[in-house]
């Protein structure tokens, strides 16, 4: 059954990410970075300077690498505190592959593990997997480029953004106008679900994401969905007092914030029955 | 399609990058004007801004939440701003409340100094009080607003006008019909406001048509007894007004520029065989005022007519005045400023500029008689006077290159000049 925890933490807004049992997320104002463990205790807390703001968090194992709009990109241990800044440089999101390597990019160009790999790549944001990288360009056309053989593949049409690239080269995308877009490797991008947010479960074999409302100003309700490609969604969470955002997926769990204006908290739901 | 990834590189360059978010759109209309849905004015607002920002050096990127009328959930537009890294983010949206309440109010994470989404919002606050006029409700703490409590960077959300607001002036109708450039004001604000902000050059507002309709709240006649509306005047709103011509009856447009500069200022009534052959339209500019005749019986109706190039400083007053002699009847309807983006490069046969583009040091300008030209830099700002006798020279030192304007006094015929060091 599912099974959901808060947690103490109070006004979170970035995704957690999670990595190995522990997630992290950005409280709001970028006011700091937390990195929690599954069973909710806080293992690594960083508190931004006056006039310092912290972001885009990305976790592996015991390495926290976050933006600072001071120093630059920063890597924290979580278990020692140890901070080293890995680039003063104004760096794109920085992004885990599952072998740990670190991707981020700089001036147009995507960088691994601080290198640059002389691959263009004219984003914020990029994720790489198994030597496939995606990202969007400003247009909000979706790049799926492979990193060895320089052969790039275009896919437009919506307004997309956030793509996540999964270990067989498929790639889960977010579009504008709502729409969840799952793109087989080689194959043609299919809507899978109108939401927001997805998260690819690699143990459940899809994608879980949030479904929202809002009266233009502030949400008036939001759950966790499901849905494997090729089937009907299925509602996860049915919740009208938390507002259920941003899931990020770990084993059985899937994190999630629960979006009240005033207090979001980060919060976790079991999904091993799905 | 498989193509190489070097050809569809854009290389990511160096560079503030700003995120525009228009309110609502598709089913999600927002506040609701007489003539215009706050949806549709917010876009328009923010494409023109798009437009604005995207000219100033120093910014590298602006880009939209939603460019089009349809659906964006809060989520996907904070979500989208926050892939992008975005270095700012504002939103823009219109107030309602029950139609008796005007005024601009801008919001931001917190009131604390410190925060730099506070400090964006000041001065884009500060901005479109000045460009509006209207009461200033002050700059207001919105952690409860999604958009800025779940952006990544610094973010504010601007109330620009109440869009139901209908005691002393209709703020839909100004909208919906862009009176007195309504929409373009606004965006240039908000320009304004976040190059303040930022430090960075603010654009020149030259660019903007301003619209002054019988209608405008700068519209007055002499007597409103003796003039009737006439429910034509269409495509310029919904009416004009009429009156017997005589020497008592004037109506007349004033309008604030925005930023002082030389404009085509260009005149439209209804056409009909009745009305009267001999009206004057008095335009008040930078160096008086000049009159000039028309017959609005036979010069045209129904399509914008010239009245002529004139320099405008801060504000700008066009009467139209009737004529004991010349009986029928005067149509007030609507006056247009244009900005000289299509002026000619020698406007006159008996003013004009030798040679344009010009590289060396100095312009000539060859002219009738005697002679004095005004030159105005493109912010409008006036920064020289030369005169001469059939010719005046202009010696640009020390200015930059760029586009100036000449306007010779007696003619008001406007030049723009390029000049290229």
């Amino acid at each position: 059954m599912i099974v959901s925890f808060a947690l103490v933490f109070l006004a979170a807004v970035s995704s957690p990410v999670s990595s190995g049992g522990f997630a992290a997320f950005v409280t709001a104002g970028g006011e700091s970075v937390c990195v929690v463990d599954g069973g909710g205790e806080t293992v690594s807390a960083v508190d931004a300077e006056i006039g310092e703001r912290l972001s885009y968090p990305a976790l592996s194992e015991l390495r926290l690498v976050y933006v600072s709009s001071t120093r630059g990109l920063v890597e924290e241990d979580i278990i020692s505190g140890e901070s080293a800044v890995l680039s003063a440089e104004r760096t794109g999101a920085p992004w885990f592959s599952s072998d740990g390597d670190l991707w981020y990019t700089f001036d147009g160009f995507l960088y691994k593990n601080g290198v640059s790999t002389g691959v263009e790549v004219p984003a914020f944001y990029v994720s790489v997997e198994n030597g496939v990288a995606v990202f969007t360009d400003r247009s909000d056309r979706l790049h799926i480029v492979s990193l060895i053989s320089g052969e790039g593949r275009v896919i437009q049409g919506l307004r997309y953004f956030s793509p996540v690239v999964l270990a067989g080269g498929d790639v889960v995308v977010s579009s504008l106008t709502g729409e969840i877009v799952f793109v087989p490797a080689g194959g043609e991008p299919v809507v899978v679900a109108s939401g927001e947010q997805p998260c690819w479960s690699y143990r459940s074999g899809g994608v879980f994401f949030c479904v929202s409302s809002d009266d233009g100003h502030d949400l008036t309700a939001a759950d966790l969905w499901f849905v494997k490609p090729g089937e009907e969604p299925v509602q996860v969470t049915f919740t009208e007092d938390i507002l259920e955002t941003k899931p990020a997926c770990s084993g059985d769990l899937v994190w999630f914030l629960d979006a009240v204006a005033d207090s979001p908290n980060c919060m976790r739901t079991d999904v091993s029955a799905l | 399609m498989f193509l190489l990834f070097k050809s569809v590189a854009v290389l990511v360059t160096a560079g503030i990058t700003i995120c525009l978010d228009p309110g609502h759109g598709g089913t999600s209309t927002g506040a609701v004007g007489d003539y215009i849905l706050e949806k549709d004015v917010v876009l328009e607002v923010a494409l023109e801004l798009q437009n604005w920002l995207s000219q100033v050096p120093g910014i590298s990127f602006v880009g939209l939440t939603r460019d089009g009328d349809y659906n964006v959930s809060l989520q996907a537009r904070t979500d989208y701003a926050n892939s992008w890294g975005f270095d700012y983010f504002v939103s823009i949206h219109e107030n309602a409340f029950n139609g008796a309440v005007q005024g601009t109010e801008t919001f931001c994470y917190s009131l604390d100094p410190g925060d730099v989404s506070y400090q964006l919002a000041v001065p884009v606050q500060s901005s479109i009080v000045s460009g509006y006029g209207y009461t200033d409700r002050g700059v207001k703490a919105g952690a409860y607003l999604h958009v800025i409590r779940e952006t990544q960077m610094p973010a504010i959300l601007g109330e620009g006008s109440f869009l139901d607001y209908t005691q002393q002036w209709n703020e839909s109708y100004l909208y919906a019909f862009n009176v007195d450039d309504h929409n373009g004001v606004q965006a240039w604000a908000y320009t304004h406001g976040i190059c303040e902000f930022l430090g960075l050059s603010v654009p020149s507002y030259g660019n903007g048509v301003v619209l002054m309709d019988n209608l405008s709240p700068g519209f007055t006649v002499d007597d409103s007894l003796e003039w009737a509306v006439e429910a034509s005047g269409a495509p310029w709103m919904m009416n004009c007004f009429t009156a017997e011509a005589c020497a008592e009856r004037t109506a007349s447009w004033s309008s604030m520029v925005a930023v002082n500069g030389v404009f085509s200022v260009e005149s439209w009534w209804t056409s009909g065989s009745d009305r009267s052959q001999s009206v004057c339209y008095r335009v008040f500019h930078s160096g008086g005022y000049t009159d000039v005749m028309v017959n609005q019986c036979s010069q045209g109706g129904g399509e914008w007519f010239s009245l002529g190039n004139f320099s405008f400083d801060g504000d700008c007053t066009v009467q139209l005045l009737g004529a004991e002699s010349s009986p029928g009847v005067m149509v007030a309807d609507a006056i247009k400023l244009v900005p000289p983006t299509g002026v000619e490069e020698n406007s006159t046969d008996l003013f004009r500029v030798v040679q344009n583009p010009c590289s060396s040091f100095c312009f000539v300008f060859a002219a009738a008689g005697e002679t004095e030209v005004l030159i105005f830099d493109f912010t409008g700002r006036l920064i020289d006077t030369v005169t001469g006798s059939g010719s005046a020279v202009w010696i640009p030192a020390n200015l930059p290159d760029g586009v100036y304007f000449a306007v010779e006094t007696d003619t008001d015929v406007a030049v723009k000049l390029v000049y290229l060091r």
